[in-house]
């Protein structure tokens, strides 16, 4: 184990993969000399040289072609993007290439391409560098997503994710890089997709929180303990596949859910995982189930409004209570 | 808090008694020690006094209604009581079933499994859905269903005020009492010995025995998996030798109202009986043991027992049976006194 960052665990993560494989190479905006804007990819370039560490133009959609090009051709590219916003503009290379292009060549082109990157609030990024995009990703089938909360799942979950012969995209949280955490330094350790992580058992409410909120709803249940409510913190850690056993099990035991993200209340994951608890849990359920997520307006470039637009640990107190009919 | 008003049992006989008239109607107003209810036997007809202050919440069973002995017949609370966490008889019910009650699916699913009728709850969630807690706050209904006469007194029992007493009782006395009794060739332990004193100071103290001089005395023994209790009647006819072996004979039941009950034989230090009708009093016995003990200032190693008495707290006076007890320890503690 070693403590880094979680900006560190990616960037040391792809380094151990780079050197494992020869076909696994990096691209994006800035990545080069830079490093990448956020750090991820810093001191790449001077260990695999600039025909691993690529330098792209300001063209999403190009260069996400390009990686989807050099996966179907036997590379296992990792494209940065410097922010999750920036998938708007490839979204036809993202929904209608990448994820369809496996399944239209019958299973025959294998696909190892990682699309990752940061999004969120946190730094006045203003409405379009502060989205969070998931909910798309999980709407569309063909591609998997993941979204690591600390340095290890970054590590593990990125590295199930360069190995798996299908497009991912790894989500990256930009509040996320600073925060620091052991990480395995076993090459092999990798978290497999699909696999919720109980972050804190309890036995009154279920909370299923992503990125941030992660820990926003353990610091909630800590507090909620003291007032003898008891409450599990789940981590999908993956959107696609994502578990529903672990979720509908915890919340057959609880009785009770609060869904938490960032992104959109409105169509975000969170209505999803709320459809799946009632369609597999309804007769255990005590209450309706509680999303929270952003409200319906673009995020706010003034710190004060975007923390105004997105759910506060108060907002997650309110609603656990909320669902015991306190 | 909320009161059961339960059908009286008027004397020795009586097993059941007839409604005659309610002096007050629900949401009314009444008094403890003021005629609740008239009502009649076969052998008389008697007002009945309110043990209770508070509102008359819920009158279960109306004039002209026959209703066995201990079967609660009205429920007196507070203002604000809510009546709907007890379990409504089935006339109650059925007009239940067919009201529109919102639950949460947990709630019904909790419920189903508990064998109680959700629709009869009070529901705590927002705007009065009914929720897991409040059906795992609900008694089940199987209590509830009129089975067998023995359910019946388990529920009302449910209900009763009990208070106890203890006290520590120096056992060398009966000690060797019970060693001359085996010389002579009686065979009678410390437990028969106890519920021998036990009946003749209960002669002193009848109210413990429903003021009735013939004293049923009711014997609460492991039997199998469980304790049993069995009915001596005339108990305090006995001599010790017919008490003892009246006690290893006995199968009756009697109704009796005064038990005795020996924890003792699993070395139950002492033992906190509920009061299942009709009784009204219980004498626990719990195991005799050497303990230190001070005596003129020295300390003495005594075979010492705890002896609990049980008591319904609405029907005996706490002095009268702390008086009791002190009696019962004193015959126990001067064997000699028991051959008056």
């Amino acid at each position: 184990m070693s403590e880094k960052s979680y900006a560190m665990a990616i960037r040391d993560t792809m380094a151990q993969e780079m050197r494992r494989d020869a076909n696994v190479f990096v691209m994006g905006e800035d990545i080069e000399v830079l490093g990448g804007i956020f750090g991820c990819t810093r001191g790449l370039a001077e260990e695999f040289g600039a025909e691993r560490v690529r330098n792209t133009p300001i063209s999403e959609s190009a260069f996400i072609g390009a990686g989807l090009g050099a996966a179907c051709a036997g590379m296992r590219p990792i494209v940065e993007l410097m922010y999750m916003d920036f998938t708007l503009v490839s979204m036809d290379q993202i929904i209608n290439q990448v994820a369809k292009t496996r399944y239209i060549f019958g299973g025959k082109a294998k696909i190892p391409l990682v699309i990752r990157g940061q999004q969120g609030v946190g730094r006045g990024n203003a409405a379009t560098h502060s989205q969070s995009m998931e909910a798309v990703f999980m709407h569309f089938p063909g591609i998997k997503v993941a979204m690591p909360s600390t340095p290890a799942d970054a590590c593990g979950l990125l590295r199930s994710a360069i190995r798996d012969d299908n497009p991912t995209m790894v989500i990256e949280h930009k509040q996320l890089y600073v925060m620091k955490g052991e990480v395995p330094d076993d090459p092999d350790f990798m978290i497999p997709f699909g696999k919720a992580n109980i972050v804190r058992e309890g036995s009154d409410v279920t909370v299923i929180a992503t990125h941030t909120y992660v820990h926003k709803a353990v610091e909630v249940a800590e507090r909620l303990a003291a007032e003898g409510i008891s409450v599990e913190v789940i981590d999908p850690r993956t959107l696609v596949p994502f578990d529903t056993e672990t979720v509908v099990n915890s919340v057959k035991k609880t009785g009770r859910a609060v869904v938490v993200h960032e992104a959109h209340k409105t169509a975000g994951v969170g209505a999803e995982i709320a459809a799946r608890i009632m369609e597999n849990a309804f007769e255990y359920l005590d209450a309706p189930v509680i999303r929270l997520g952003a409200m319906q307006c673009p995020l706010p470039f003034n710190l004060g409004l975007e923390n105004a637009v997105v759910p506060q640990p108060d907002d997650i107190y309110n609603a656990v209570r909320r669902t015991l009919w306190l | 808090m909320i009161k059961t008003v339960i059908m009286p049992k008027q004397g020795l006989q009586m097993t059941e008694g007839v409604i005659i008239k309610w002096f007050y109607s629900v949401g009314d107003k009444v008094t403890a020690n003021k005629p609740l209810f008239q009502m009649e036997t076969d052998k008389l007809t008697i007002d009945i006094d309110s043990q209770f202050d508070g509102i008359l919440l819920k009158i279960i069973h109306g004039e002209g209604e026959t209703i066995p002995i201990t079967e609660p017949i009205a429920y007196i609370g507070d203002e604000g009581d809510n009546i709907s966490y007890i379990v409504l008889p089935e006339t109650d019910l059925k007009a239940a079933d067919n009201k529109l009650v919102f639950a949460s699916p947990r709630a019904k699913k909790t419920a189903a499994e508990r064998g109680i009728n959700y629709k009869t709850l009070k529901g705590s969630g927002y705007s009065g859905i009914i929720i897991e807690r409040d059906v795992l706050c609900a008694k089940p209904a199987e209590e509830k269903k009129p089975a067998s006469p023995e359910v019946k007194r388990l529920d009302a029992a449910s209900v009763r005020a009990q208070a106890y007493h203890k006290v520590k009782v120096d056992m060398s006395g009966v000690s060797k009492f019970c060693d001359i009794l085996r010389a002579g060739g009686v065979n009678a332990g410390t437990f028969t010995v106890t519920a021998f004193a036990a009946v003749k100071a209960l002669s002193h103290y009848l109210h413990l025995n429903a003021d009735d001089v013939n004293i049923s005395l009711g014997v609460i023994m492991p039997c199998d998996d469980e304790y049993k209790k069995t009915d001596i009647k005339n108990a305090e006819r006995m001599s010790l030798i017919e008490l003892s072996d009246s006690m290893n004979n006995a199968e009756t039941q009697d109704g009796s109202v005064f038990a005795v009950a020996d924890y003792g034989i699993f070395s139950m230090e002492e033992s906190f009986i509920p009061l299942r009708q009709p009784l009204c009093a219980v004498l626990t016995a719990g195991a005799v043991s050497d303990i230190p003990t001070v005596s003129d200032g020295a300390v003495i190693i005594r075979p010492m027992m705890t002896l609990m008495l049980t008591y319904d707290y609405n029907k005996i006076n706490d002095v009268y049976a702390s008086k009791y007890l002190q009696h019962v320890k004193l015959l126990l503690e001067n064997p000699n006194l028991l051959l008056i």
